[in-house]
């Protein structure tokens, strides 16, 4: 048995929906080619509705049921079919009449909700968080894998420094209680300068390292981290440079920055380089920086929020020189359970000043 | 008549009345004791005396910019005159027209080259139909000729026959332009093509022009549409201090000036009417220069009180809204015999490109014109039929066209009321149908509500298929006194009133003229305000259920009906509750709707908005291929662009 044709209500000029007035014929009767199968109006006027081949008519509309132009009305079988009346119904999961959003459900659907005790007409997600008291996290690093897309995929194993990574940066960043402040820092006043970075593009990230040690003297906040009980704050000023060049993200620890002159410091940047190029970091190296500076200026990127570290209550992230413009930003992203936005303010807007005033 | 008018003294006093009031008025400009302009008719003032001669009592004339010997003549009213350009409140209009925007009695004049033709139209055919016999005479001048409207009047002034006068006062210049550097071919062979009587005078020949007049004006009593046309000669600037004419020129117009030679024939004559006249004058300035302007109270509307507003269940209707409003029709011309259906291709069996006119001319033959095709016009004509107290509703076939129709919703429906003083109203319904979807295209989808809205003392309606529109139509009917536009929306006339049910959700009208919908979640508190209107309230309420789905937030919906003025009350108090605001319209996004029902709420005391946007169409033009259509419009897309306005 098997469906020859599907009937089909025409089109009209002015109307959207029309109305089924008459069926001529049974379900399951023997009908022929150019039978009028049913009848329809139109604001204009009654249609009927023929058959476009043999067969045995199955309809899919009542009488007095407005229904869609365009839409099917009936369908012609080559042989008697199995009638069960509202078969074709869409079979619908009982869940006592309630209107469930989509992040609803899916919330549902991972956790095995029963929702059938919720008093509720409309069930959104925040009912569903309220109701088991728990806060969303924003991101998790979770032990169960996730559900599995039903489009074609390739694994691709995750490196081990990258699952380092992911915890290393999921810590603070995953309270979802970070924010990220960004400045303008005019390049012109910089080029007057003579303290550049000789070898590469990111000229100024020494001025910035050195600018950065000697403020953080002044805001103790940004150089501490958040545990459950409190604030620590370092007493040392170890400030990373983060380099990822092709072996992974590691972090440079300068240690005592704000003791080291201008100099030192391009020395040192120098020589994390080099180091990081020839696998020779060691683990003093990469280990107890207390603040970080991430440069991405020589992949030209205008702005960027950074992501803090473990342990560690601020991040700066250095962007690329707008050749137009002749500027560059500097983001701050900053733990807010430890500092606020104003302090972070404060503290980008004398770092603007004092890179501009910089003097070797 | 007597041929031997030009004996006759009287003519010569009016005509030297007007002159010495214009006079008196330049003066006054220059000492600065007037706020604006004025075009003189020195040199032309026998023509109006001469047509004013030969009118009735309750005839109209309509006339221009250059209107002063017209109005004098036509009311007698130099006092009024005076005080309306000295902005005085006892000003024939209060001081709001001046020199170019008049009323008093059967005389009106307005500052639009060739608008009032139609309107004058619009007056003789409302004369027609109430069979008194009267004429309109219009007075246009050499450079309104420019102007297509004129045109389309002609055309359909001849098809109607009506009783409809043109007098076209050549004085050979538009502005500062010469004719033959602004009209191409010949006057009188532009109305003989469209078959109207024409006749020639002159302001020189002053026996000739009072009899030929004589001719003219019962010709259009009579028989049916004349042109008059009337070569004279402006002895006076444009305007002011805009004259680049030789002055040999002018010199030879005024050695030829029948006043100016009247005068010089007869000093003592001259000097007697000029006494009397000039004391007359001065006496109106002196009494005015202490007399005071129009307070603002008494110009602007007052606003009516907020009241309680009561809401009821919307009850479906197994009705379709072509039906009803059709349905309005039959029944109120069968009542009111002052209702007059306007429109193009309206007769039956055709019965307007919607049916909406289904089977109206075949009832009430005399009271269904369909037009050409002149939008401009058949507005004008609405107009003329309102101003004369006739109740018409014209049907504009596609909404898009209301734009050839502007200037005559804007400079003339529009500021009849006011910049007349409030004497007139002007309560003409246009209705037209907007919106895509049917793969019409770039010019017959548009939704163009945007450039209708804030027009003063012009109402917007616009229907959705919730609300039943006989009952919107006979609101208007019973309630209107000022433009109506009723925008209506092609898909939904041949949908049913009323919507489906939306699960946990009320749907109730408001108890306005113009009711309110408001679609509400049951027992729960909305988090999101939608607010829409129109046509695209059938898309907005049958997504209710997929916007929540998708956005995680329990929405509200209020749909307007009146759109402008903009009540936004309903909207304040749910977004009191919600924090939320999406307006959704069908046309474009920037500038439109949208933007000014969230400033008009933002200005609300105590509110807080946390989010506030719009859906719209793209500013593309409407494409008529299916995908396309649907990219640009957001009728199909909205629960997208909702969830990305919302989340994003």
């Amino acid at each position: 048995m098997s469906v020859i044709c599907e009937i089909i209500s025409p089109k009209s000029d002015l109307d959207d929906e029309v109305e089924v007035k008459n069926l001529y014929f049974s379900n399951n009767d023997k009908v022929n080619e150019n039978d009028e199968l049913l009848e329809i109006e139109t604001s204009k006027t009654a249609i009927a509705i023929e058959s476009t081949s043999d067969g045995f008519v199955e309809f899919k509309v009542k009488v007095g049921e407005y229904i869609k132009v365009g839409s099917v009305v009936a369908l012609i079988h080559d042989t008697p079919f199995d009638d069960k009346g509202d078969s074709s119904e869409e079979i619908k999961i009982d869940e006592g009449n309630k209107v469930i959003s989509a992040a609803a459900e899916s919330y549902i659907n991972e956790n095995n909700i029963d929702i059938s005790n919720i008093d509720k007409k409309f069930i959104t997600l925040k009912d569903l968080l309220q109701e088991n008291s728990i806060e969303k996290p924003l991101t998790s690093i979770s032990n169960e894998k996730t559900q599995a897309s039903s489009l074609e995929t390739v694994l691709k194993p995750i490196s081990k420094s990258k699952k380092a990574e992911i915890k290393a940066l999921s810590n603070v960043n995953s309270s979802g209680l970070v924010s990220t402040l960004a400045i303008n820092v005019d390049a012109i006043k910089m080029k007057d300068n003579s303290a550049m970075f000789a070898n590469t593009n990111n000229s100024y990230l020494p001025i910035i390292v050195n600018e950065v040690s000697k403020l953080l003297v002044n805001y103790p906040e940004l150089n501490s981290y958040f545990n459950v009980d409190g604030v620590n704050q370092y007493l040392d000023i170890n400030v990373g440079v983060a380099l990822d060049i092709d072996d992974g993200l590691k972090i440079y620890n300068i240690r005592n920055c704000n003791n080291l002159s201008l100099d030192e410091i391009k020395d040192s940047i120098s020589e994390g380089v080099y180091s990081y190029l020839r696998k020779t970091l060691t683990i003093e190296n990469i280990t107890e920086s207390t603040f970080t500076i991430t440069d991405l200026s020589q992949y030209g990127v205008s702005h960027f929020i950074p992501l803090i570290n473990n342990m560690q209550s601020a991040i700066l992230g250095v962007s690329a020189i707008d050749i137009a413009l002749n500027r560059f930003t500097l983001t701050l992203s900053i733990d807010h359970r430890v500092t606020e936005g104003k302090v972070a303010a404060k503290f980008l807007t004398e770092l603007s000043e004092r890179i501009n005033n910089h003097s070797s | 008549m007597s041929e031997q008018i030009s004996k006759n003294q009287n003519i010569y006093e009016r005509a030297l009345r007007i002159r010495k009031t214009e006079d008196a008025l330049l003066e006054l400009f220059t000492k600065g004791e007037l706020n604006g302009t004025i075009h003189t008719c020195n040199g032309q003032e026998f023509s109006a005396i001469a047509f004013k001669e030969a009118i009735k009592k309750d005839d109209t004339i309509f006339s221009n910019h250059r209107c002063h010997g017209h109005y004098i003549e036509s009311t007698g009213d130099v006092r009024g005159l005076i005080a309306e350009l000295m902005g005085k409140e006892s000003g024939v209009c209060g001081g709001i027209g001046s020199s170019q925007h008049l009323h008093k009695e059967s005389f009106f004049s307005n500052g639009i080259q060739g608008g009032i033709v139609p309107i004058s139209a619009g007056m003789a055919l409302a004369e027609k139909q109430n069979q008194k016999n009267r004429i309109v005479i219009v007075f246009i001048g050499d450079g309104t000729l420019g102007e297509g409207v004129v045109y389309e009047t002609m055309n359909i002034a001849s098809l109607l026959n009506l009783p409809l006068h043109f007098v076209c006062e050549n004085n050979m210049y538009a502005q500062s332009t010469k004719i033959e550097n602004s009209l191409a071919g010949s006057i009188l062979k532009r109305p003989e093509s469209f078959g109207i009587k024409t006749f020639h005078s002159n302001t020189w020949d002053i026996d000739n022009l009072f009899l030929n007049a004589q001719k003219s004006v019962e010709y259009s009593r009579k028989i049916g549409p004349v042109f008059h046309l009337v070569d004279t000669y402006r002895l006076n600037h444009h305007s002011k201090s805009d004259d680049n004419r030789d002055t040999s020129e002018v010199d030879k117009y005024s050695k030829k000036d029948p006043l100016n030679i009247f005068f010089k024939e007869n000093p003592d004559i001259y000097s007697s009417m000029s006494i009397k006249i000039d004391s007359e004058i001065s006496s109106y300035i002196k009494e005015l220069s202490d007399e005071g302007e129009l307070p603002p109270k008494k110009y602007v509307d007052t606003i009516p009180d907020s009241r309680e507003i009561l809401y009821k269940p919307i009850v479906p209707k197994k009705e379709r809204v072509v039906n009803q409003i059709n349905s309005f029709f039959h029944e109120i011309m069968k009542k009111d015999k002052n209702v007059i259906f306007i429109g193009e291709d309206v007769l039956s069996p055709y019965g307007g490109a919607f049916k909406v006119a289904k089977d109206l001319s075949t009832t009430f033959p005399n009271k269904v014109f369909s037009t050409p095709i002149s939008e401009a016009a058949i507005t004008g004509i609405a107009n003329g039929l309102a101003l004369k107290g006739m109740k018409p509703y014209l049907e504009l076939m596609f909404g898009d066209f209301i734009l050839l129709a502007l200037d005559q919703i804007i400079n003339h429906a529009s500021k009849f009321h006011h910049m007349y003083n409030k004497q007139v109203s002007c309560p003409i319904v246009i209705r037209t149908p907007m919106g895509g979807g049917r793969g019409y295209g770039p010019t017959h989808s548009q939704t163009l509500d945007k450039f209708i809205m804030g027009i003063d003392n012009v109402t917007v309606i616009a229907l959705n298929n919730l609300i039943d529109p006989k009952i919107i139509y006979k609101n208007i009917y019973a309630n209107q006194k000022h433009p109506t536009i009723v925008i209506e929306n092609k898909l939904d006339y041949g949908r049913l009133i009323g919507a489906a049910n939306i699960d946990h959700y009320s749907i109730e009208q408001s108890d306005d003229l113009y009711p309110v919908v408001k679609c509400s979640p049951l027992d729960v508190i909305p988090e999101l305000t939608i607010v829409s209107y129109g046509g695209i309230t059938h898309d907005v309420i049958e997504s209710v259920g997929a916007i929540f789905r998708e956005i995680d937030l329990i929405p509200e919906v209020i749909i307007l009906s009146k759109i402008s003025p903009l009540d936004v009350t309903e909207v304040v108090n749910s977004v009191k509750r919600t924090k939320r605001i999406v307006v959704v319209e069908e046309g474009s996004k920037e500038f439109g709707i949208g933007s000014e029902i969230i400033a008009q709420i933002s200005s609300y005391p105590n509110i807080e908005i946390k989010l506030a946007k719009r859906v719209g169409a793209l500013s593309l033009p409407i494409p008529s291929s299916r995908t396309l259509e649907n990219y640009v419009l957001p009728n199909t897309t909205l629960v997208k662009d909702i969830s990305l306005g919302v989340l994003l």
